[in-house]
């Protein structure tokens, strides 16, 4: 990993948020889609 | 018919895209089956969550003109593709995050930002607004961006890879509305966000770092490189910057954006929201840009062909750099962007005929099933729309243009005026300002794009009278001031109302 100059350092930086953020989110997301599915599944 | 492909995926690669595809059209297919009426199918049940929202939020506003537009950008004039051409965009989803909980306060059972037009002004307001959002709403970008990259990974002409994107996205969005769509929009989210990601750290760091990156663009340009980490590129002038984040105002007043926010289990769930989507906006942004600064580098650095074609050098790049499976998932991933793009818009022009026009005016004690298939019967028509104007356009910025302009002219005044006065408009004003914002807008792109010229250094359309050169982006700061001026005067001397104060 290079961290030479600002250019690097964001680079490395954004490019980890855009690979952990989702990733870190989808637990939370599943909750939420586990919810949406009970729901549709359940009778009118 | 077939040429050779750009990017050469490995079987391995086409088997990851297949499944990922598979795994999509079969959450459309389930909630197809599952649907309970119109509320269901168009607003999720009315109970999305935070993370959802999230990723419904970053992939919907994120397709392909991000990816290809902003990485062209960088490719050629580096980190302004960031600075002056996304950032702007994101201070305005900073804007929403403020304003949206507050429309979900004002209009807990609210739908459509159109429906906010017809309960205050009436119907001639209303179905003026909801064409404006019709037209906006057209997925003109995503298809001709899903022609391109079909033949860059087969080879197929462009027309056959426009018209198999369109069948699987409606297909899709036919079955599975906005339920379907906020799930597999998350699952999107996450594939675009990391293997652009994964791309730009391990090509960055593989090229050698911003070092090496500006030893290949002075390659690339045969010259100092230096304007490639300027904000303005060298020649952009603040109030050129200022005329081309013009069309990012339209964020103010997109259709798909109060759907969610309609659609949100509550107001907190708006604002954690967006709280968490806002550095995940800044970081795709920043992927997206430096990836096409890394291909220019990587084309002075002859890591890739010199003969690359600007929007293809993001793709060469992660050909370059992505080992096999991951790069199929990028492929996924560019695919993901055009679909929870497009299919959100989609379902939102379905609303507009099947909710706002046929609910609305044509038959307003519609049962809930008759909604929803006039719904679909909507998406159908918008599919064919945006088919038609996929082969009538060249560039895809002038439809964007001409969208962003139609919205603003048409339905800001009225929504903003009419959620957030204190005292109830009048009918007159709200029908005033949607008629004229909607005719001076399609009267100001017919003019500027049958009678202007194309500039080809700026890449607008410009008309000048006299001395004055205009572009055609200026139509939003010329039109909505009028709007605004003639909807304070007809709200000041009309009489009739539509809806008292505690109606919502």
């Amino acid at each position: 990993m290079i961290w030479d100059t600002v250019w690097d350092v964001f680079s490395n930086i954004f490019g980890f948020i855009s690979i952990i953020g989702p990733l870190l989110l989808s637990g939370w997301a599943w909750q939420g889609i586990k919810v949406k599915l009970k729901s549709l599944n359940e009778p009118n | 018919m077939f040429t050779e492909a750009v990017v050469k995926l490995h079987f391995i690669d086409w088997v990851v895209f297949v499944i990922y595809l598979g795994i999509v059209l079969y959450i459309g297919y389930y909630f197809y089956k599952r649907s309970k009426g119109f509320d269901d199918y168009f607003m999720a049940g009315r109970d999305l969550t935070a993370p959802l929202l999230v990723g419904t939020l970053v992939s919907t506003f994120y397709g392909l003109d991000t990816l290809f537009g902003n990485s062209e950008i960088g490719f050629f004039e580096g980190i302004s593709a960031f600075f002056a051409y996304a950032l702007p965009y994101t201070v305005l989803y900073g804007v929403m995050a403020f304003l949206s909980p507050y429309f979900k306060n004002k209009f807990p059972e609210g739908t459509t930002m159109q429906e906010i037009v017809f309960r205050k002004y009436g119907k001639t307001a209303g179905i003026f607004s909801s064409i404006a959002s019709f037209f906006y709403s057209t997925n003109t970008m995503e298809i001709m961006g899903l022609g391109f990259m079909f033949r860059l990974i087969t080879g197929m002409p462009y027309w056959m890879g426009v018209i198999i994107g369109v069948i699987l996205i409606t297909g899709f969005t036919w079955m599975g509305g906005l339920g379907a769509v906020t799930i597999t929009d998350f699952m999107q989210f996450v594939v675009m966000l990391a293997t652009v990601g994964i791309a730009l750290v391990v090509g960055w760091n593989a090229i050698g770092g911003y070092e090496n990156v500006m030893v290949g663009l002075q390659n690339f340009v045969g010259e100092d490189a230096e304007y490639y980490f300027t904000v303005g590129a060298g020649y952009l002038t603040p109030w050129t910057l200022f005329a081309y984040s013009l069309t990012a105002l339209a964020v103010l007043a997109e259709p798909a954006f109060f759907q969610r926010v309609f659609a949100a289990a509550g107001p907190n769930e708006i604002k954690k929201g967006f709280t968490v989507a806002i550095p995940m906006w800044l970081s795709y942004d920043w992927c997206v840009a430096f990836l096409g600064i890394l291909g220019a580098a990587a084309v002075g650095l002859a890591i890739i062909p010199e003969d690359i074609v600007a929007n293809e050098a993001l793709f060469a790049v992660a050909g370059q750099y992505l080992p096999v499976g991951i790069l199929g998932l990028f492929m996924a991933g560019v695919f993901a962007a055009a679909m929870s793009t497009a299919d959100s818009y989609f379902l939102v022009a379905g609303g507009v005929i099947g909710y706002d026009i046929y609910k609305g005016v044509v038959k307003p004690d519609a049962t809930s099933q008759e909604t929803e298939r006039m719904t679909k019967i909507g998406i159908l028509i918008s599919a064919a729309f945006s088919l038609a104007l996929a082969f009538l356009f060249d560039r895809i910025m002038e439809v964007w243009v001409f969208q962003a302009t139609i919205i603003l002219a048409t339905c800001v005044v009225p929504v903003y005026f009419g959620t957030f006065s204190k005292k109830a408009p009048k009918k007159i004003a709200g029908a005033v300002a949607t008629v004229f914002g909607f005719c001076a807008s399609i009267i100001w792109y017919i003019w500027t794009n049958f009678f202007g010229t194309w500039s080809d250094d700026m890449e607008v359309y410009v008309i000048k009278i006299g001395e004055v050169e205009l572009w055609q982006e200026y139509g939003i700061i010329i039109i909505v001031p009028i709007v605004i001026i003639l909807y304070l005067l007809f709200n000041k001397f009309g009489k009739e109302i539509v809806e008292t104060e505690g109606d919502e």
